[in-house]
């Protein structure tokens, strides 16, 4: 069982390291290869694959956080050996990232949706892998409800697609998709805004993100924020950028006003959620918001044709992307280190995690500062393109009202990422640092060797990212050139920020030299000094651990000072009227239907699946 | 002065009828008389503020099962006192809802306690100090304890708060006081009323004179004696000195509340001239040794009262300086409006006294109502115009000791006037009434307002002369369980103004 | 060359100027006051120290002290204090690079404070935090409403701009004045937001950090806060006061230089003090409302950029 277990580990690992690969190879910029297989040989039923270059970056992502996932999971596993069927979980891992895969390599829809859906029911198994549990099975069906009317939204924008093209390829879309008539672009722009926000986790279509993510095993929840929810970005860039061309500018705006809200809104309530995995994605929602943000500036400056621009803010897109996809697949992990070592994600019921589990703590106290954009980190590295990219826009329409825009925007990326210091901090001060809370905590022990190296591995490629930034930027923006058919050079206002190859080493190296020579100094000077140990100060009293903040007191100023900032808005004024509704209306029909959620959750699969094949038929035969 | 005895089970029911009348609780003293009558005495002073009328209510409780009825449920005020009288002379008050030790910083049960106050325990015995348990003792999750003291950072007594907080919000207060407990009452026993004397002006460091003029008017009241009446006078004269440079402090102390440094540096001149002046007038910066029993220990001549009013009236017009640029200050104002809100209700249930009380629309003043001395002269109760304010926060506290300071202004000039006017003292006998050896066993209140609120001291007299049991109840005993009732719903960063403008002393608490 | 010696130049004086607003403050107060030079002396007292550690303190309590004292050197070298020309030590001393070193630092030290698991840290964080929230986007807009007309998000650029600014644009230069200025109290711990010389631990924000720190440690994040309140004052100098900054490297200019740096870090440090003589404590919720005032000057500085 072990042994099979290893394995698929292994396998996966595998499998990952070459769609790395292959994802690399299409950052240098190849020109498109396809490759088509026949589902059922002689039929008109194609899957058609192809590769090209804004698909390296997403599969070099998917590739590196399948890694990382697999190996981590060697050790992981053992939190679920109890369990009967436990390769299944390998299984599932392992379809789920080939699903993906094949979501960035489709050429044409029928691939595309079959990836999609194969991605969300494998994910959505997943997800209920812990289904015991009380209440996983309800957030896991929030999950699996989303999803679909995600997927029903980009069936309609494919077939509107199609009613005007006659076509279900890609390449086709590309062509054509920007000489149909205005209303129709923007139909089918809406509709894919809301099928791929869905998965994005954009708000207000975000509800499922913070219920999901947190009850899937930690790995899948590490493949889930830092890749699966990414691949609902790449569909969207490839929709509104590759096929459209950015389109109207209000559709940038749409994008952007959307991804600045979910921005803000989910990095204040990762700053007061309790739970470490609910807190890091509901932080996936921010930084989705970010991403969409830059995207939204990007399709605005495409609208204005102002392509240097443009290229700028996608590329900043992408390279947060690239950056959180990275450091949340890690923190994942880490958060899942610490539910195997103490059984518990609550702040509240945690605490000195960084001397009972050392090398665990230095691992993750380096994705927290990742994560909190400090430098030299991989995320520092992220915000600095954001920032770069939306201060360029803001000086280029200084005196128009498209700079306002950028201001606000600025404005959004500088209060989610003090948000965000806010949320990370309380993740590792309330929960590393100080005194065990509860006797869980106080007892947990470092982790499997294997979690370990997956999680270092992940802090070292993130340094190495905000290190080497400038040469991973320089050649991602190469591989974007000439994407949409325009040539977009790399914008000079770059060379000094996070494009120069030297500001962030030699900013590393000298604060560096500086830390060590204050210690050196001082280790001369003094020579060797006693240093004491002594319980807390508590002026005089006993010490308790309840003498510490908690993970509620530390956040407590937020909610009193924003009330509204820190409520579940979307909840509280869209889904439960919403769902109100939905509750009068069914008792209405109750007696014509019978069954439960899960045959209807099926009969909408099979339908999608259905119309797939009536359409992919239809063309053929014509 | 009305007194009731009744059994140990019903005190309780007859507490309640009196508090529902509008009295309230005063003190409670409880005493071993067990060599006199063969059990322990507890007695329930009740004063009604609005008539001046006041009750004694007593009651045995028996030596072999020391147990009564608690008046604790049916009123609050009695908390403390009855958790005292159980730390210290082991009496039981069956159904009270904190049956834990109050004074001891330990558990009665497990260490076999020599209840100190009782007659055969030695004063040289040492008393056991344990940690206590607390009241809440369950954290909710999410919630967390914030403790602070008894070693503070400043230069402030030791007293322990425990807060427990949400964030910034206090949910609740647990105060620990008693750090300070030097057995001042068991200390007494025995001793002579002169050396008594000098036992109760240092209960408080800052309330010497009030404490000292409630001990000497108690033994008076137990000898039947009238001082003379230009000793009168200067005890007014010191006892209204005390409150005005308490005042004046006071508001500068709570100006440090809020990092104001101007107010805490200008009130903290004036206040060091006062104080200046007191060590000119009688010998201490705190006016210690003034009080005498049957009146003063020092005269006043004429020439220093007429002094006295100058300083008194250079520092008002300063004073009112400063209270002009403190109430014109927007940040001032905020902090002090809305912090701190001690409701009317809390007032009535736990007897609070003092400007406190009187900042929350509660008259108390034991000046009015139970006046003594130069205060029952006409002339100064229609001077007496004790304000009150209604909003019970912390800038009531404060305009009420703007308010009282110039009261105490105004009396000090009547004082002055008087001083002046009367004849000259003939040497300083001429100012103490000569005492009779008062009979054993004989006992009686003796009431002061002290710039906190009231003083109440029990004195019970002994054998030759003697005292027998002293019981000091200070204004600060009576304010304390109303400043944790007035911090929860604030945030904890205002807890130390809060704190300050109830400016309450530990040491005459702990005694 | 020139950016190690105004490190330097910022190192000397920082504890000068925490001891010379001390002094002054209690000069107001009509207190005599402890010398100016008493940080300086207080430094080698504490370095003299045997350490003394929390024993739930990790090994963040450790690293902090040093990596705070090198974020804020990091800091300094992105900063132009003397010289404009030669592009400063750090990626030509962009302000995002800057900002960010300073969260870092700020960062480290909520988690030194927090790793003692001593409830006045945890206040104070909370309390940081809430305030932070505005202090960062107020001062990235200030400067950038300063740079962003001449193109600039480094501060040699913001440095010309200001120039220009003060004669071209008065309003964008005074709205960014009160808008900096206003955070540089909030940021440095300054009265009326927190107060740097109580005791009563339950009001403190900047202070509480410190409570567990001795020796060796207390010297060295004491020197790194002093830093970093006088890195603040250089910011604002560089935004809104550029007067005398050398630009072609002379001697005579670099004197001058010194010179003009010197008295305004008299100036500001005159006024700090005056401030926190004549000023009360706010209430600390208070605090966001007030900063979000200064980030609505912020941002009107901005569209003064976009009217003008």
């Amino acid at each position: 069982m072990k042994a099979m277990h290893v394995l698929a580990s292994t396998l996966t690992a595998l499998l990952c390291a070459a769609i790395t690969a292959l994802g690399w190879t299409a950052l240098q910029g190849v020109s498109e290869v396809f490759w088509t297989y026949h589902v059922i040989p002689n039929s008109p039923l194609l899957i058609v694959f192809r590769i090209q270059p804004l698909a390296g970056l997403f599969l070099c992502l998917l590739g590196v956080s399948g890694v990382l996932s697999a190996i981590y999971g060697i050790g992981y596993h053992n939190e679920y050996r109890t369990r009967r069927y436990g390769i299944l979980l390998d299984l599932g891992i392992l379809l789920f990232i080939v699903a993906m895969a094949a979501v960035l390599l489709a050429a044409d829809v029928f691939t595309f949706m079959l990836g999609w859906e194969a991605m969300s029911v494998i994910s959505f198994l997943l997800v209920i892998y812990d289904h015991r549990k009380p209440g996983n099975l309800q957030s896991g069906l929030v999950y699996a409800i989303m999803t679909q009317i995600g997927s029903a939204f980009l069936l309609v924008a494919f077939l509107v697609l199609y009613a005007y093209t006659r076509s279900l390829n890609f390449a086709t879309f590309a062509a054509v998709a920007h000489t149909l008539p205005p209303d129709v672009q923007s139909v089918i722009f809406l509709c894919a805004l809301i099928g791929f926000s869905t998965k994005a986790g954009i708000m207000p279509l975000h509800v499922w993100l913070p219920r999901a993510h947190p009850i899937a095993p930690s790995h899948v929840s590490s493949l889930m924020s830092g890749v699966m929810i990414k691949t609902a970005l790449f569909g969207f860039l490839t929709v509104v950028i590759l096929w459209f061309g950015g389109g109207a500018t209000w559709w940038g705006l749409t994008v952007a006003c959307l991804g600045g809200v979910s921005a803000i809104t989910a990095a204040a309530l990762a700053a007061r959620a309790t739970g470490i995995k609910q807190i890091l994605a509901y932080s996936s929602i921010d930084n989705m918001g970010l991403i969409f943000l830059c995207t939204g500036v990007a399709m605005i400056e495409f609208s204005m044709r102002d392509t240097p621009l443009a290229m700028l803010a996608l590329l900043a897109a992408l390279w947060q992307t690239w950056n959180h996809g990275l450091f949340k697949t890690a923190l994942f992990h880490g958060a899942g280190a610490i539910l195997y070592a103490t059984h518990t994600d609550s702040l509240n019921r945690l605490g000195g995690l960084a001397r009972s589990m050392p090398k665990t703590s230095i691992a993750f106290s380096i994705l927290l500062l990742s994560w909190s954009a400090s430098p030299p980190f991989g995320g520092f590295s992220g915000e600095w393109m954001m920032f770069t990219a939306l201060s360029t826009a803001a000086e280029h329409h200084l005196h128009g009202p498209m700079g306002i825009l950028d201001v606000i925007a600025l404005l959004a990326l500088f209060f989610t990422a003090a948000l965000t210091a806010w949320a990370a901090l309380r993740v590792y001060g309330i929960g590393f640092l100080g005194q065990p809370r509860t006797v869980a905590a106080r007892d947990a022990r470092e982790v499997p060797r294997t979690m370990r190296i997956a999680l270092w591995m992940g802090a070292t490629l993130t340094l190495v990212s905000g290190l080497a930034g400038a040469f991973l930027i320089a050649r991602l923006a190469k591989a974007l050139t000439g994407i949409a058919g325009r040539v977009a050079p790399v914008p000079s206002a770059l060379a000094n920020g996070p494009l120069s190859p030297v500001t962030v080493p030699t900013a590393f190296v000298l604060i560096f030299a500086a830390t060590v020579t204050a210690w050196t100094l001082i280790r001369l000077a003094q020579g060797k000094t006693s240093t004491r140990t002594v319980p807390t100060w508590t002026c005089g009293g006993e010490r308790t651990p309840s003498m510490q903040y908690s993970g509620n007191g530390l956040s407590q100023p937020l909610e009193r000072a924003w009330p509204l900032l820190a409520t579940p808005l979307a909840t509280q004024w869209l889904y439960r009227p919403a769902y109100a509704w939905v509750l009068r209306t069914a008792t209405r029909f109750r007696k014509i239907q019978s069954g439960n959620v899960r045959s209807y959750l099926v009969y909408l699969f099979a339908t999608i699946v259905l119309l797939l094949i009536v359409a992919r038929v239809g063309g053929g035969v014509r | 002065m009305t007194l009731m005895t009744c059994g140990p089970q019903a005190i309780s029911t007859l507490c309640q009828s009196y508090a529902s009348q509008g009295f309230r609780l005063q003190t409670m003293m409880a005493t071993d008389e067990r060599r006199i009558h063969g059990h322990y005495v507890l007695r329930y002073a009740f004063v009604h503020d609005a008539t001046g009328h006041s009750v004694v209510l007593e009651t045995a409780v028996p030596h072999d099962s020391p147990h009564y009825t608690a008046v604790t449920p049916a009123l609050p005020a009695a908390n403390w006192y009855e958790r005292e009288a159980l730390d210290l002379l082991g009496l039981f008050p069956d159904g009270h809802p904190e049956p834990f030790p109050l004074m001891l910083h330990g558990d009665l049960a497990a260490n076999a306690n020599p209840y100190p106050l009782r007659k055969e325990v030695d004063r040289a015995v040492s008393l056991p100090s344990v940690s206590r348990s607390l009241s809440v003792e369950a954290v909710p999750d999410g919630e967390f304890e914030v403790p602070v003291g008894p070693i503070h950072a400043g230069v402030i007594e030791p007293g322990h708060f425990r807060f427990h907080v949400r964030g910034e919000d206090v949910q609740s207060l647990d105060v620990t006081l008693f750090y300070t407990h030097r057995g001042l009452e068991k200390g007494a026993e025995g001793l002579t009323f002169a050396e008594g004397l000098a036992v109760a002006e240092q209960t408080c460091g800052v309330c010497s004179a009030s404490h000292g003029a409630a001990f000497a008017q108690a033994v008076e009241a137990i000898c039947d004696a009238h001082i003379p009446e230009r000793a009168m006078w200067i005890r007014l004269l010191v006892l209204e000195l005390e409150r005005l440079y308490n005042h004046i402090g006071d508001v500068g102390n709570i100006c440090a509340g809020i990092g104001f440094s101007f107010g805490v540096m200008q009130a903290g001149i004036l206040k060091e001239k006062l104080q200046r002046h007191n060590a000119r007038l009688t010998g201490h910066r705190f006016l210690r040794n003034m009080m005498a029993i049957g009146g003063v220990a020092r005269d006043v001549p004429s020439d220093l009262a007429a002094h006295t009013g100058h300083v008194v009236q250079e520092t008002m017009s300063a004073f009112s300086g400063l209270v002009n640029v403190l109430l014109s200050n927007e940040i001032v104002c905020d902090r002090f409006r809305q912090t701190g809100i001690l409701a009317l209700d809390v007032v009535r249930q736990y007897g609070v006294v003092g400007p406190a009380a009187r900042a929350s629309g509660y008259l108390a003043d034991a000046r009015l109502t139970q006046p003594s001395g130069a205060y029952s002269d006409k002339e100064v109760q229609t001077l007496l115009h004790v304000p009150t304010f209604p909003d019970g926060d912390v800038m009531a506290r404060v305009l009420q000791r703007i308010e009282e300071s110039s009261v105490s202004a105004t009396l000090i000039g009547l004082a002055v006037a008087k001083l002046r006017s009367l004849p000259k003292a003939d040497g300083d006998s001429s100012l103490v009434t000569p005492m009779v050896t008062p009979a054993p066993y004989e006992w009686a209140l003796g009431v002061t307002e002290s710039p906190r609120g009231e003083n109440v001291h029990f004195v019970m007299t002994g054998p030759n002369g003697t005292i027998d049991r002293l019981r000091i109840r200070s204004a600060s005993y009576a304010n304390w369980p109303a400043v944790a009732k007035a911090v929860p719903g604030n945030i904890i960063a205002d807890f130390p103004l809060i704190n300050k403008s109830f400016e309450l002393c530990y040491a005459c608490c702990d005694r | 060359m020139i950016s190690v010696w105004q490190v330097l130049l910022l190192m000397v004086m920082a504890p000068f100027v925490q001891g010379y607003v001390q002094w002054l403050k209690a000069r107001i107060q009509g207190r005599i006051g402890p010398s100016p030079l008493k940080p300086w002396r207080d430094l080698r007292k504490q370095l003299a120290k045997e350490v003394v550690l929390s024993n739930a303190a990790s090994w963040v309590s450790r690293l902090v002290p040093y990596l705070s004292l090198g974020l804020v050197l990091g800091a300094a070298a992105c900063l132009p204090v003397l010289s404009g020309l030669p592009g400063p030590l750090l990626g030509s001393g962009s302000i995002f690079l800057f900002l960010s070193l300073l969260a870092f630092s700020r960062l480290s030290l909520l988690l030194l404070g927090l790793d003692s698991g001593s409830a006045f840290a945890g206040m104070g964080a909370g309390r940081d935090l809430l305030f932070s929230l505005l202090v960062e986007p107020t001062i990235f807009i200030s400067l950038l409403a300063v740079g962003l007309p001449a193109d600039a998000t480094a501060f040699p650029g913001i440095l010309r701009a200001a120039a220009a600014n003060t004669s071209q644009n008065p309003a964008v230069a005074s709205l960014a004045l009160v808008a900096i200025a206003g955070v540089i109290l909030v940021e440095t711990g300054r009265l009326p937001v927190d107060n740097p010389d109580t005791h009563l631990e339950l009001t403190m924000v900047h202070e509480s950090f410190l409570l567990e720190s001795s020796g060796r440690y207390l010297a060295l994040l004491s020197f790194s806060a002093q830093l970093r309140q006088l890195l603040w004052y250089t910011v604002l100098f560089a935004a809104c006061f550029p007067w005398g900054i050398n630009e072609s490297s002379t001697g005579a200019g670099f004197a001058i230089a010194i010179l003009s740096f010197l008295i305004k870090v008299l100036f500001a440090s005159s006024a700090v003090a005056v401030i926190e003589g004549v000023f009360a404590k706010w209430r600390v919720f208070a605090v966001p409302r007030y900063l979000t005032f200064m980030l609505a000057l912020a941002v009107a500085a901005m569209l003064a950029d976009a009217i003008l």
